[in-house]
């Protein structure tokens, strides 16, 4: 098991709507990694925005899905798992998050995201 | 060509060597007419993954023209899997992808900008991965075809979980394998997957009003396909070689509408597991009584443990069980899904994604493990 920074602490704001993705820079190359554990610390969200961890074959935009069901920030420590024998969309080689913000208010959110990665290599 | 490095290898040198992610097939319009077809890869394409247990597929579709141009035609992309470089030895690694345009008579997949991700799985209609990987095109009509693709390989060293993993499975359906297309969406037959060898388990439906309904990709269970009961639509089996006796662990994934069932036996002879709704809760029957459970009717997984007097139905949480009482001591040696298996009480809008049949009463860590596995496909909660 390794782990790996997906996001040190930041803040991202956004209008309604708006979805902010990571940039291309801080996408993690699994490599090996076959099992991902994703921790998520929260600290603050304002407006509500819901979290989407995706992932992709090759490094291209159009390539990327939802690794795991969309889920609404909050507060506190929530981990999630993308386990490669069970998951309908197993990890592949790149993995990023995507923040979209709700109807009507703009939203922003500090947090912190890191992985526990598991090779079977 | 390297055959034997036990790498996903293609040429040493190739492009497209990419660790455990690489292209089967880059972007490519392939075109042809039936009497020229099945189309297969060639052979330098082919992928030897060897040491690898299990894939993921993106595949990319931006443009089909159905065979002869007819939206009621369309094709079949199969990926094929063999343990040596024979042509004799491939079989499917995951169903048949049906691709065609609107019109098309069975629920096909449609050109779009995004890719959409298939699994390799292990069931009696497809094999495990094995050696090499291959794609092959189908075509079902007359005419010219053509199709413009590319498919990325996501190779895992663990292999995915499937319910035969745990012995005594002798059920399993499963909505995106054994899948008979019936007329427009609708199924006329769902086979059993268990492995057992018997054809009377597989559920079949010769009228077409009555074949269930098929969603490709619903989005109440994460994408994955399901059917529908429609307005009293329904599947059935024939009599089973083998009659099974309690106890008997039943899984689901689905939705009960008021008034319906999800499964049922055959009143004809009264050897019924069933699972209805009882004023508008989950209930069992097992020949002697129906017993209703706390768990209102709702979208989700569950399992129905029938072992008389201790029988338990468990939803969402695979801890707890939400029903006393006993609902009979019936063995199962016939199915009928959304109605008896003789075509009674017949449901209006019951859902089901998977369903699973085991021997014997399933330990609370079995049950977590099959929890584990339907929810997660199906982006259901479970605990």
């Amino acid at each position: 098991m390794d782990a790996l920074l997906l996001q040190d602490w930041t803040v991202i704001a956004g209008a309604s709507n708006v979805t902010v993705t990571q940039g291309a820079d801080s996408w993690i190359d699994l490599g090996d990694y076959e099992d991902l554990i994703f921790y998520v610390d929260v600290k603050e969200f304002s407006g509500g925005a819901l979290m989407t961890y995706q992932t992709a074959p090759s490094k291209q935009e159009a390539a990327f899905v939802p690794l795991l069901a969309q889920f609404p920030l909050a507060n506190g420590l929530r981990v999630d798992r993308a386990i490669f024998g069970l998951a309908q969309v197993p990890p592949a080689r790149y993995v990023r998050w995507t923040l979209t913000g709700s109807p009507g208010t703009p939203w922003d959110a500090t947090f912190r995201i890191w992985l526990a990665a598991y090779s079977f290599a | 060509m390297n055959r034997a490095s036990g790498q996903l290898l293609r040429s040493p040198n190739s492009p497209n060597r990419s660790g455990r992610t690489p292209l089967l097939q880059d972007w490519i319009t392939l075109r042809g007419v039936a009497a020229y077809t099945p189309l297969v890869q060639d052979e330098e394409g082919w992928l030897d993954v060897s040491g690898f247990a299990d894939a993921g597929f993106w595949i990319d579709v931006t443009e089909v023209t159905p065979p002869g141009g007819t939206s009621t035609n369309y094709l079949q992309l199969i990926l094929e899997t063999a343990p040596t470089a024979d042509d004799a030895y491939f079989t499917p690694v995951a169903s048949p992808i049906w691709l065609g345009t609107t019109g098309s008579p069975i629920p096909v997949r449609n050109p779009s900008g995004a890719p959409f991700v298939v699994r390799s799985c292990r069931s009696q209609s497809t094999t495990g991965l094995a050696r090499y990987l291959r794609w092959r095109i189908v075509p079902t009509g007359s005419g010219t075809w053509d199709v413009t693709l590319r498919i990325r390989v996501v190779a895992g060293r663990s292999s995915a979980f499937v319910p035969t993993d745990m012995g005594g499975c002798v059920l399993w359906l499963r909505a995106d394998l054994g899948i008979v297309p019936g007329n427009g969406a609708n199924v006329s037959g769902w086979n059993d997957q268990s492995g057992a060898g018997d054809s009377n388990r597989n559920l079949a439906q010769s009228t077409s009003t009555l074949q269930p309904l098929f969603t490709l990709a619903d989005p109440n269970y994460n994408g994955q396909p399901s059917l529908n009961s429609g307005t009293g639509r329904y599947l059935t089996s024939g009599t089973w070689a083998t009659s099974y006796a309690q106890p008997t662990t039943t899984y689901f994934c689905g939705a009960l509408s008021s008034g319906g069932r999800v499964f049922d036996g055959s009143t004809v002879t009264n050897i019924r597991q069933c699972l209805n709704d009882l004023s508008g809760k989950y209930a069992m029957y097992a020949g002697t009584a129906t017993i209703g459970s706390s768990q209102a009717l709702a979208r989700g997984v569950g399992c129905a443990l029938y072992n008389g007097a201790s029988s338990a139905f468990y939803f969402t949480s695979s801890q707890t069980s939400l029903l006393t009482g006993n609902p009979g001591t019936s063995n199962v040696n016939t199915l009928g899904i959304f109605a008896t298996q003789d075509g009674l009480g017949t449901s209006n809008g019951t859902e089901l994604a998977e369903m699973v049949i085991f021997t014997g009463a399933h330990t609370a860590a079995q049950r977590l493990r099959m929890f584990q596995y339907l929810g997660t496909r199906y982006g259901q909660a479970f605990s």
